[in-house]
């Protein structure tokens, strides 16, 4: 019970602080949404290649845009977490009776949520840009749950990291390293077909690769419940397993 | 309220924080753990604190044990780090109100107690604006407040007045003293000045390289050191000349000498008398004294007496981990594994269940909202042992660590 109250009251706060600066949040929009508009434009004749499994290319590469954007705003909740240490909150929060696994819990829910936000966001432009169909309630849900399982995993492993490396430099470079190559080795910009046999041996264990395609199979409507099983176990999966790390790598903190 | 034994603390570097540890903390009084930066003071405090855990020896608070019942601890314990630890985009109320959340205390018992804080410690006006509007006194005093949220009966205060200005500094000393007569509050306070110290505490030790050199009351370390102290300059002292200066150790009316790097400190019963005689004795040995003054002792002959050293020299000992050390050949990624055990879980439920005065106690009436009763706040009062004037020496220099 105690649990989930700490975990909560500290998720109020996080969510409290985030907006209170909508601007930051709105900033690591900035990025997904040029490459939404300029990729879309630039791989535009893609989509006439023979094969290719969508009308248009915008229409193929919006599920990757919102993966990006799960990426790009969870991978820096580490960051934060060594700022709190720094500044003695976290020592703050320790000397009180809550459970330390909250402290770890709230953070990345708190992450998850505001990247749930954000993707709505996208969602919203891409829906105006004409890029997004209309889905129906079940298959929206579907994917806001690939994105929360995503989002959680990857604000697990920055908190994870950002207690191993205890600086802020090597945890942006690790951050970098976690996004932009893994989202290569997947079907993000290029359909799976597409991809390289190597390449698709790295995108069988690369979560980012499930999440892009349940994403993708949901929002072209091509899906039925069965067919969407193991998109969503591997991420939760991945996303349960991070959590865990991150919160035993915190419990077992050095001094 | 504290008492610790053998308490030792080696970091995963090899850097050895704190040695050999022993000392007690008698309710009600503060007590000032003096030393210079790196000496080990924070060390001794993340111990105390549960924050972290000794390699050996014992340490127990208010009776319990800071590693086998740590929550029962940390109910008992608030804490003040060295970092200002309030959130700057939350307001002062708001960081009062988490706090209050995070000790889980019932909503109502939270608006009253904060209420009372943000009174206590003159916050009221600013308490809606953000702390980042805050200047650095008023974080300071916040950070105190939420530490109090849960009426604590040991307060560890990790150099309070580190970074803020002479004005601040006082005011935050009254508010210090405030809070330990009105409300029994024990005082545990790290600090480097010495003045503070001597201000503010009862009893003060004096640690220096992971060691406790000494414990007393201001005026009994100063004791001491009776008498005067005089202190002789010289332009420049060959090792031959050294040892002519020292030799006036052996003079029937020195009591002791320090040498410093440019001249020797010496205590003598009388300076008035003593000054012409020493002057005479090096005159004698062709000795050219540069200047001389007298003082009376202060807690820095006392810290140079037991450390052999002025506190401000005292050099950093490298407390703790440089960050890049783990980016060193042979750095703790390999070292790292096994080595820390899983921090202990929270108290359980019935901990708290079972004890409603732990987070349930509505004090109402007395000064300021605050309970009239001041005995509440420390329920197991073992008499006042503050004015106890007998100095207490668990360790002294000896010889090998005087160096």
């Amino acid at each position: 019970m105690y649990f989930f109250l700490d975990t909560w009251f500290l998720f109020q706060k996080y969510m409290k602080i985030t907006l209170r600066m909508p601007l930051w949040s709105l900033f690591t929009l900035v990025q997904p949404l040029i490459w939404l508009l300029i990729f879309g434009q630039l791989f535009r004749n893609f989509s006439s290649m023979p094969g290719f499994p969508s009308q248009s290319y915008m229409e193929f590469f919006l599920p990757g845009v919102l993966i990006m954007t799960v990426l790009f705003g969870s991978s820096w909740s580490g960051v934060s977490l060594l700022r709190e240490l720094n500044f003695g909150v976290v020592s703050k929060m320790l000397v009180s009776p809550i459970y330390r696994s909250s402290i770890v819990l709230s953070r990345v829910l708190h992450s998850a949520v505001t990247v749930l936000i954000q993707t709505l966001i996208i969602f919203g432009v891409a829906w105006v840009m004409g890029a997004a169909t209309p889905v129906s309630g079940i298959s929206f849900l579907l994917t806001l749950v690939l994105i929360f399982l995503l989002a959680v995993g990857f604000a697990s492993l920055s908190n994870g990291f950002a207690m191993v490396l205890q600086r802020e430099e090597p945890l942006v470079v690790i951050g970098n390293l976690m996004t932009l190559p893994l989202l290569f080795f997947s079907s993000a910009l290029v359909p799976a077909e597409f991809l390289p046999s190597w390449i698709g041996v790295i995108a069988s264990v690369n979560p980012i690769h499930y999440a892009v395609e349940g994403v993708r199979k949901v929002l072209v409507g091509d899906f039925t419940l069965q067919s969407l099983w193991l998109e969503h176990a591997v991420l939760l999966v991945f996303a349960v397993l991070t959590l865990v790390w991150a919160t035993f790598i915190f419990m077992r903190r050095k001094d | 309220m504290i008492k610790t034994d053998g308490l030792t603390k080696i970091y995963s570097s090899g850097c050895k924080a704190i040695e050999d540890l022993s000392f007690e903390v008698y309710p009600g009084e503060i007590f000032g753990f003096l030393g210079p930066n790196g000496a080990g003071k924070s060390s001794t405090i993340k111990i105390l604190t549960t924050l972290s855990r000794p390699t050996s020896g014992t340490a127990f608070v208010d009776g319990h044990d800071v590693m086998k019942q740590a929550g029962l601890v940390r109910e008992t314990i608030g804490y003040v780090a060295q970092e200002t630890g309030v959130d700057y985009f939350m307001s002062g109320r708001e960081n009062l109100n988490l706090q209050g959340r995070l000790y889980r205390l019932s909503s109502h018992l939270i608006r009253e107690r904060v209420g009372d804080l943000l009174q206590f410690f003159d916050l009221q006006d600013s308490a809606d604006q953000l702390v980042s509007t805050y200047s650095g006194g008023m974080r300071r005093k916040l950070d105190i407040a939420s530490a109090l949220i849960h009426r604590p009966r040991l307060l560890f205060l990790d150099e309070p007045t580190l970074g803020l200005d002479p004005q601040s500094r006082l005011a935050l000393w009254d508010l210090i003293r405030r809070l330990n007569q009105a409300f029994k509050v024990t005082v545990f306070l790290t600090t480097h000045y010495l003045d503070e110290a001597d201000t503010l505490a009862q009893r003060i030790g004096i640690i220096d390289q992971g060691r406790i050199r000494v414990i007393g009351t201001p005026d009994s370390l100063k004791d001491e050191i009776k008498g005067d102290s005089v202190n002789l300059s010289f332009e420049s002292l060959n090792g031959v000349q050294k040892q002519m200066v020292t030799a006036l150790r052996t003079e029937p009316y020195v009591k002791d000498l320090l040498e410093e790097e440019k001249g020797v400190r010496v205590y003598v019963a009388n300076g008035g008398e003593a000054i012409p005689l020493i002057l005479k004795s090096l005159q004698s040995k062709n000795l050219e004294v540069k200047s001389v003054t007298m003082s009376r002792p202060s807690l820095d002959d006392v810290f140079l007496k037991y450390t052999g050293k002025r506190i401000e020299d005292s050099a950093d000992s490298g407390d703790g981990n440089p960050w890049w050390a783990k980016w060193q050949k042979g750095g703790s990624w390999g070292g790292q594994k096994g080595k820390g055990k899983a921090e202990e879980e929270s108290p359980k439920l019935e901990e708290w269940e079972n004890d409603p005065k732990k987070w349930n106690v509505s004090e109402t009436g007395g000064q300021k909202g605050w309970p009239s009763d001041a005995s509440s706040w420390s329920s197991k009062e073992e008499g006042d042992h503050s004015k106890n004037q007998e100095t207490k020496t668990y360790w002294k220099a000896d010889e090998k660590n005087k160096e």
